[in-house]
């Protein structure tokens, strides 16, 4: 199993490098241009970066995305579907790690240049000093939690539509939706999101645990079965 | 090497791919399996690399299922027709990866099969021909060494010439690494001298399954007027007949004509040919190879 795990993470490798490098390309060079215009017009545009949004998402599509273009392949190479999905889990770690890094180490360079020059009209902040003055918490294990837990969401999105199709897999994915129609669904749906809002009272890093482990269980769950011919696009 | 499937059902759907199928592929060798479009060969190669489960029934590779044990699929290289591989991959990626998939990769045979197809490391897959892409699945299929090494239509697009160097190579790599290969194509006769068996699917069951050799030998063709051929060939298993201008032909497997009979012919067929009269859809529902 351990050979399984090793070559999957891999394959993961060789699929992920060049799409982490295009985003963070694309992204810091977009920064660097806001902040070279900055600078050059002297104080006449004024420019509010945000570093978490855009990783948030990043991790969001690139995990629908990734399942699809990996899963058919590692197993056609001999993969099974049990080390796949640990390999999976450990992938997701990993890769929120490096992403959660790089962005605390673009916002802490970004932060230490306007300091060095004195620049005030570029301001670039992260969920560290947007929340940090609020809560005792560490806001960047919370930035972390909430990048892993909604990468593993989004993997499983991808897993219920490739296993069950778009019709039946919407149909799935919309219960959780559409339940919240009913109050006392929705009351207690809130009372949950309140263990995992870092402003609440209630929040607790440990809470990110259940849908982190809730998720990876329900992923290996579908995945342990799955045929490698996608329902959706019936490629495989 | 021992494949052995019993009372094997695909059912995609309400679609039957392969319908109580019984077949044994066993030890070193290059086996023709063959069959329509829609015959369940690309299914069966399917579950023999673990893409999927059978709906019921057996199948077992040295006596284990496929599906999820890697011990088995680890050593089965299935080349198919198309979605091999990744295509934003290069081809450079592709060899890379197989390296560390494929237990018995041949980095430095990869690279002369790279060399000899003229390709480019460096080119996406998606930026490849039809035939670029064949010879891809080619070179990893042939590098990979795989116990059970399986090509299905593995050369849409490659041209003949091509196409004859893949059956040179088929051949060399065989004799240099002697394992089961499977080969399913629909150009019979420009690979029938490989195979040393040739088994034949039909909707989804097995209608033959024979040494390429005794198939070539155990056949016999009757023509001449109808009413000798009637004769000749009556309470045999007749594979086919037809009849033109008072001339009938008959094809028979595994059985002698008795008796003297002057003004027949006798010939062989190629397998190509044994294989469309097998398959013809008249020969099944009406003769059932009688």
């Amino acid at each position: 199993m351990v050979t399984e795990i090793k070559n999957s993470l891999y394959y993961f490798s060789r699929y992920t490098v060049k799409t982490v490098l295009t985003f963070w390309g694309i992204y810091i060079g977009f920064i660097t241009l806001f902040f070279v215009l900055s600078v050059t017009t002297d104080g006449t545009i004024e420019f509010t970066g945000v570093n978490t949004l855009p990783v948030t998402i990043f991790m969001v599509i690139f995990g629908i995305m990734f399942f699809k273009d990996v899963f058919p392949y590692n197993i056609k190479l001999g993969i099974s579907r049990t080390p796949f999905s640990i390999a999976v889990l450990i992938f997701s770690v990993i890769l929120t790690t490096v992403m959660t890094g790089i962005a605390q180490l673009f916002l802490v360079f970004v932060n230490w240049i306007t300091e060095k020059f004195n620049i005030d009209n570029f301001a670039f902040v992260g969920l560290n000093t947007q929340f940090a003055n609020f809560t005792d918490h560490n806001t960047l294990i919370y930035e972390y939690l909430v990048n892993l837990t909604l990468f593993l969401l989004a993997l499983l999105i991808a897993v219920i539509l490739f296993r069950l199709g778009f019709k039946y897999g919407m149909i799935v994915l919309i219960i959780l939706p559409l339940s919240l129609f009913i109050r006392s669904v929705a009351s207690t749906f809130v009372d949950w999101l309140s263990y995992l809002a870092i402003l609440h009272n209630n929040y607790h890093p440990g809470f990110f645990l259940i849908p982190i482990i809730g998720t990876s269980l329900l992923f290996w769950f579908v995945v342990r079965n799955a045929s490698i011919v996608d329902q959706i696009s019936h490629k495989g | 090497m021992k494949i052995s499937a019993t009372d094997l059902n695909k059912i995609y759907k309400k679609e039957q791919a392969l319908n109580h199928l019984s077949l044994t592929l066993e030890g070193n060798k290059i086996i023709g399996l063959l069959g329509k479009n829609g015959a369940g060969k690309t299914t069966l190669m399917r579950l023999i690399a673990g893409h999927f489960q059978p709906t019921s029934g057996q199948l077992e590779i040295n006596g284990q299922s496929p599906f999820n044990h890697y011990s088995i699929t680890r050593d089965v290289c299935l080349i198919q027709e198309n979605y091999n591989f990744y295509e934003k991959f290069t081809i450079d990626d592709i060899l890379k990866i197989s390296a560390v998939f494929y237990p018995n990769w041949n980095a430095s045979e990869a690279e002369e099969l790279v060399t000899l197809f003229k390709l480019k490391r460096k080119r996406k897959i998606s930026a490849l021909s039809k035939g670029m892409l064949s010879a891809v699945g080619i070179i990893v299929g042939l590098a990979s060494h795989s116990p059970i090494t399986i090509f299905d239509e593995p050369y849409i697009g490659l041209d003949a010439s091509y196409r004859s160097t893949f059956y040179d190579l088929l051949l060399q790599s065989y004799q240099e690494d002697p394992r089961l290969i499977i080969l399913s194509t629909h150009l019979i006769d420009e690979v029938s001298k490989l195979f040393e068996e040739v088994a034949i699917l039909h909707d989804g069951k097995l209608l033959l399954h024979e040494k390429a050799e005794d198939l070539a030998e155990n056949h016999c063709i009757v023509s001449g007027p109808v009413k000798e051929v009637d004769k000749a060939i009556e309470g045999k298993q007749v594979l086919h007949q037809s009849t033109l201008l008072g001339q009938k032909t008959a094809i028979l497997y595994d059985q002698e004509i008795d008796g003297n009979y002057d003004s027949l012919t006798f010939s062989k067929a190629s397998i190509q040919e044994l294989f469309v009269y097998l398959t013809k859809e008249e020969v099944v529902k009406h003769g059932d190879r009688n």
